[in-house]
């Protein structure tokens, strides 16, 4: 149950926290959407290096997931 | 069928785990070896994904155990970073970002949510499959009973 809520969680929340953070219309069309909003709701280039890193973990999770 | 997917996957994984590095570290777009359809190939990603590709093999022939904690280290930071952006979200955001609620009518904007939302879902189905047989009292013979 924990997992599942969890997952939900994961899965569910980062949409209203980008949305939540910066206006969805400056982001529309644009790569790393996520990243870029972050970067202008902090005016700082780490929290894109922060949503980068994390992507980086979640690919190698997934590699082992996968294999 | 398996076996063709990951003939696929594993090689997108190696290209993948560069272009990301790359983009936090540009110095690895250098030292051009040839070109795949236009596309530079360069040498320190080159030996990153190869790198990757052996270290994740090595994992998998050592047995399950080292798999398990390397996926529980990976996971865990991922939900802490996960936690600390949601956090920036909470405290530097505002709710008129939010608006307006629908790019077009509501009916159609809903439509076209509702197209990508299963490519979202890819991978969930996992999470009760895994949460199971994580289980203390789950046995190696449920593989094939509950199965």
């Amino acid at each position: 149950m924990m997992a599942l809520l969890v997952g939900a969680g994961f899965t569910s929340s980062p949409l209203p926290a980008v949305a939540y953070v910066a206006r969805w219309q400056g982001l529309v069309g644009k790569r790393f959407a996520t990243a870029i909003a972050f970067e202008q709701a902090l005016g700082a280039q780490w929290p894109v290096r922060l949503v980068l890193i994390m992507a980086l973990f979640g690919l190698l999770q997934c590699s082992m997931a996968i294999s | 069928m398996m076996l063709l997917a990951y003939f696929i996957v594993c090689p997108w994984e190696a290209v993948a785990v560069g272009k990301l590095a790359a983009y936090i570290f540009p110095s690895l777009n250098s030292l051009e070896l040839y070109r795949v359809a236009g596309q530079p190939v360069f040498l320190p990603r080159l030996v990153l994904g190869i790198g990757l590709t052996i270290f994740l093999a090595v994992l998998n022939y050592r047995g399950i155990r080292w798999s398990a904690q390397f996926q529980n280290w990976t996971t865990g930071i991922v939900l802490l970073l996960f936690v600390l952006l949601l956090g920036i979200s909470a405290v530097r955001g505002a709710p008129a970002n939010f608006h307006p609620a629908f790019r077009t009518t509501p009916f159609v904007s809903i439509l076209l949510t509702l197209q990508i939302v299963p490519y979202f879902m890819t991978g969930f189905e996992s999470v009760p499959k895994v949460a199971e047989e994580a289980h203390r009292d789950f046995g190696r013979q449920d593989f094939f009973v509950r199965s």
